[in-house]
């Protein structure tokens, strides 16, 4: 077989996985559905300006626009519909957008004038809260923050459901991010990620389908920004224990990836694995039967795709040991996760970050793969992100790096716990009194 | 799967790609790989990826391509709506969005894509297949052009994008910090199980990992292992599943299914259809229907072309198949289909493979086999006789039976010596009896030399009343010979009477008639002639000279009569 022969054969191959991994259901409602949506909501915005918010031509699309938002509702949960350009984003998946009125204008023109760039519907309106949305939306945008304006008015007609969103734009990724506008914010994806974890538990408990992109795209951010940035050490104060822990495990897998140089591809599929690790307990509950409920919900998430079966294997063995009697040796995302999984835990029970990373050392070889743990603790150091030091000057610190070079390993980059905080680097100078 | 079926000339979608871009040589040429590009990803919503269309723009992709590569350096294209443009020049256009290539790159927040002139053809063929992907509208859940683009890791191919919306104005005062938006249900706090035991630390540092143990690790999730890991992720949650979550595991059965016939992965089939009857069996009811589709025409085709020609199937197809049809998927007419289509487009014999499944397939199907009979054509008969004499060597009889009903002459001859094969019987008497009834003189000779040979009981009769019809509407003269001698060898004494009264018919009495003396009819005369020859006595001789006497200018029936004697004498001598 010459080289296009081969190259037939690879393409075909790829497309036949391609379509295996589609969940054509979801795919189709999305699709359908909030085209239907979008193209309802643009035609309503512009029609009603011309009739009377109870005139009958207007009764069927409002109803259409109820059944269609109500559908997808029901499907995805809470809708976010971004209108960015001549884009629409409904839950980050992009949909087909209408046709743009006689005029040029687009969705994203019709709502930037309350300096709104979506709706965020958390739940399904009624017909009568979507007449009451138009004409707030086609009321004279208030001169003074005019979103918030649109918010109050929202209220103030019964519809507590619907809230306008942000206005939207493109953020350039990698190096093409020369701006600090454009770089990603630290502490704005440990949000996202806890979100989507909270979501994506409510969602299972809820029986919706989970959408991976947005989890994927976490991921990559994560990777692009350093999964051991110091700022990603932060815990916003109202984030539940299981999304905070999923997005942490997901960071010291991904640290633990990067010490065995796996691949991009292989640490996006382990990050999306990670955030979902323990999302059977939304299903069984706590304690053992979470990790088989986990993947077999993971599972049962339509569409094949190579990091579906990762992940759900990866669920699977979270927490089976390095030598099991039953069953052989775990996957390399379990070893991985199960590592993560292990020090997230007991540092969640009040073990001190350097504690904890004493103890997975105890384990190793007999609970852990050694080798894994060679690398998970040559990227946390013996004073891993959270750790409490007193140093000798007797300041008391919390670490805020990973290892940052073999020299740094047991000198990391930390911030006083005093007010004004200070940041201190003891690669630069100082010395290590106890750990608290 | 629904496939086009292969066409040689490129569809005229494909012909109305946007190429009226003038400019610089390296405009043009950057114009012409674009276009090829864009052809060759859409080729796959038209075609099927083996079609020879296919190849020809995969060659017109990589010439064109590397005809610019080679030429002009590093391609480096600003992604735009709904143009391509090389320093500033837009050297690609389409404005139908669901063709265009930029759209779909700009649409997945691609905004630059640069190829430099070191690209693989392995690289070039990536980006061509994440692009396609794209095309054809797949993975929307799971991934886009950006996290596809990212994943491929490329060395000679970069790409910038957009990494994603953010919000860009706070128009609330407080807080830089998007508030957390809080869970709307609460989740027990033991989650996780209880945290692990803290054990005692032992001496660590920082060690530099060996090359060979990451390797090691790399090597542990390399492509080759998904299928085996996807069949594993089944087995492993059908092991404990109970019945309601097990109908829960149909989806995910097929989807490996899918997934393994893509790749022609036909171990990890058979292995997928092993753990499919798990359970001891019992997930067999549920799940097994998942996998009958693969017996469908075309993804059974797809199996077989995997054994090379002239070789034998291999175990795992073999144990696949039989697993199939546990399942109760139907391979046996599939099979002789592909059979009968070999032998019909001139091949000797059956391949070895396809005559090892068709042989299993037939196991237990005796009955299929013999309806398959009666519309098979010659060469099939000989597999499908082979076939049957496997599954019941006694199966003769009703196989016989069954050719006679078939539309094809050599079958019906087939079936004749079934029944000859099978012995004498009521059975195989009364089926030759309706075979004198056959529209194909070669059947009724054929039936009644066999019903002589048997001594049926019933048969003289029955050749009897067959001779006197036929020869009201034209009975031949080889027929009518056949039929002579098996009336004589079945009962000479009978069939001397009844030639007698054939030779002699009996006059009419009334005085007109008696003008106009009855004569014997030519083929009822022609008959005895030739059964006379096999009974014996005096009488015999006496008339058979009668019938030369009676023939007057019949020469034709008096050679036949003089040729009776000679034979009748020779046989009487030979028996003293």
């Amino acid at each position: 077989m010459d080289d296009l022969g081969r190259a037939q054969e690879s393409l075909g191959r790829s497309i036949g996985r391609a379509r295996a991994g589609e969940d054509p259901e979801l795919a189709g409602i999305v699709r359908e559905k909030g085209e239907q949506m979008v193209g309802l909501l643009f035609g309503l915005l512009r029609t009603s300006r011309a009739y009377a918010p109870d005139n009958p031509a207007l009764n069927q699309p409002v109803a259409e626009l109820t059944a269609a938002i109500a559908r997808l509702a029901q499907l995805l949960g809470a809708l976010h519909l971004v209108a960015l350009e001549e884009q629409v984003y409904l839950n980050e998946i992009r949909i087909r957008t209408p046709r743009q009125g006689r005029d040029g204008r687009s969705l994203a023109s019709e709502l930037s004038g309350h300096e709104a760039g979506g709706l965020t519907f958390t739940s399904a309106p009624s017909e009568a809260q979507i007449r009451a949305l138009l004409i707030a939306l086609n009321a004279k945008p208030a001169p003074e923050r005019p979103r918030a304006a649109l918010r109050r008015a929202l209220l103030a007609k019964g519809i507590d459901n619907v809230e306008p969103a942000l206005l939207h734009r493109f953020r350039l990724a990698g190096e093409a991010a020369t701006t600090p506008a454009d770089r990603l914010d630290p502490k704005g994806l440990v949000t996202r990620g806890i979100e989507l974890v909270e979501d994506a538990w409510d969602g299972l408990a809820e029986g919706r389908r989970m959408n991976i992109l947005p989890l994927r795209r976490v991921v990559t951010d994560l990777l692009e920004l350093q999964p051991g940035h110091d700022e990603l050490w932060w815990d916003p104060s109202e984030a539940t224990a299981h999304g905070l822990h999923s997005f942490r495990v997901c960071q010291y897998a991904l640290l633990l990836a990067e010490g065995l140089q796996l691949s991009v591809a292989i640490r996006q599929d382990l990050g999306v694995a990670c955030l979902l690790h323990d999302i059977g307990a939304a299903r069984a509950g706590g304690g053992d039967p979470h990790v088989r409920a986990g993947s077999l919900a993971l599972l049962q998430q339509p569409g094949f795709h190579e990091g579906k079966v990762r992940r759900v294997l990866a669920v699977y063995d979270h927490h089976r040991q390095i030598v099991e009697t039953v069953g052989g040796r775990s996957t390399l995302f379990g070893r991985i996760v199960h590592i993560a999984d292990d020090y997230d835990s007991l540092v969640r029970s009040g073990v001190s970050p350097a504690r904890a990373i004493g103890s997975i050392s105890g384990g190793a070889g007999i609970r852990y793969d050694p080798v894994m743990f060679q690398a998970f603790i040559n990227r946390m150091g013996r004073y891993p992100p959270g750790t409490s030091l007193r140093l000798a000057d007797g300041r008391a610190v919390r670490t805020t790096s990973v290892v940052r070079s073999p020299e740094t390993f047991a000198l990391p980059r930390a911030v006083t716990v005093s007010e004004p905080s200070e940041v201190v680097d003891l690669a630069q100078g100082g010395s290590i009194a106890a750990v608290l | 799967m629904a496939k086009v079926e292969p066409v040689t000339q490129p569809a005229s979608d494909l012909l109305e790609e946007a190429a009226a871009v003038g400019g610089t040589p390296a405009v043009q040429a950057a114009n012409a790989a674009l276009r090829a590009f864009s052809k060759a990803a859409r080729a796959f919503t038209l075609y099927d990826a083996q079609n020879e269309a296919v190849r020809r723009f995969l060659q017109d992709y990589r010439d064109a391509l590397n005809a610019f590569l080679g030429t002009h350096g590093a391609l480096d294209l600003e992604v735009r709506p709904f143009e391509l443009a090389l320093r500033g020049e837009v050297v690609h256009a389409e404005k139908d969005r669901e063709k265009s290539l930029a759209s779909r790159l700009y649409r997945d927040g691609i905004r630059r894509l640069t190829i430099q002139p070191g690209a693989t053809w392995e690289e070039e063929l990536k980006l061509l297949e994440v692009v396609s992907v794209r095309f054809i509208g797949v993975r929307q859940q799971e991934e886009d052009v950006v996290t596809l683009l990212t994943r491929a890791a490329f060395r000679s191919i970069s790409f910038a994008s957009v990494g994603g919306l953010v919000e860009s104005a706070q128009d609330d005062p407080d807080g830089a910090v998007r508030p957390h938006r809080r869970s709307g249900r609460s989740f027990p706090a033991d989650f996780d199980g209880p945290p692990p035991p803290v054990l005692p630390p032992r001496q660590f540092g920082y060690f530099e990992i060996p090359r060979i143990a990451l390797e090691g690790f790399q090597a542990e999730e390399p492509p080759e292992a998904l299928p085996g890991n996807a069949v594993r992720m089944v087995r492993e949650l059908l092991d404990d599943a109970d019945k309601e979550e097990m109908k829960t595991l149909v989806p995910a059965v097929e989807e490996v299914r899918d997934f393994l016939l893509a790749e022609m992965e036909i171990k990890h089939l058979r292995d997928l259809a092993r753990v499919v009857a798990g359970q001891h069996g019992r997930a067999a009811a549920t799940l097994g229907p998942a996998l009958k589709p693969l017996a469908a025409p075309y993804t059974l085709q797809k199996l077989l072309a995997t054994v090379p020609p002239g070789e034998e199937a291999p175990d795992a197809l073999v144990e696949l198949l039989d697993l199939l049809v546990g399942y109760g998927a139907d391979l046996l007419d599939p099979l002789l289909d592909r059979i009968d289509k070999a032998l019909a487009s001139g091949a000797a014999n059956p391949d070895p493979a396809l005559e090892t499944l068709a042989r299993r397939a037939a196991r237990g199907k005796k009955e299929r086999l013999l309806a398959r009979l009666s519309t098979a054509g010659p060469a099939l008969v000989d597999v499908l006789l082979r076939f049957l004499r496997a599954v019941e060597p006694a199966a003769g009889q009703e196989a016989g039976k069954q050719l006679l009903a078939s539309n094809d002459l050599a079958a019906r001859l087939a079936g004749v010596r079934l029944l000859d094969e099978a012995g004498a019987g009521e059975e195989t008497e009364a089926a030759l009896i309706a075979a004198l009834e056959s529209d194909a003189v070669e059947v009724r000779i054929a039936a009644a030399e066999v019903l002589a040979l048997h001594l049926g009981k019933k048969a003289f009769s029955a050749i009897q009343d067959q001779v006197v019809a036929r020869d009201a509407v034209g009975l031949e003269e080889l027929e009518a010979e056949a039929m002579g001698v098996a009336l004589a060898v079945l009962a000479p004494s009978e069939a001397r009477e009844l030639f007698t009264s054939w030779i002699r018919p009996p006059q009419a009495t009334g005085l007109l008639s008696r003008l106009v003396a009855r004569k014997p009819r030519r083929m009822l005369a022609w008959t005895a002639a030739a059964g006379l020859v096999h009974v014996p006595g005096e009488p015999t001789l006496e008339l058979l000279r009668e019938i030369a006497a009676q023939a007057q200018s019949d020469e034709e029936l008096k050679r036949r009569c003089l040729k009776s004697i000679a034979f009748w004498r020779r046989g009487a001598k030979a028996n003293g």
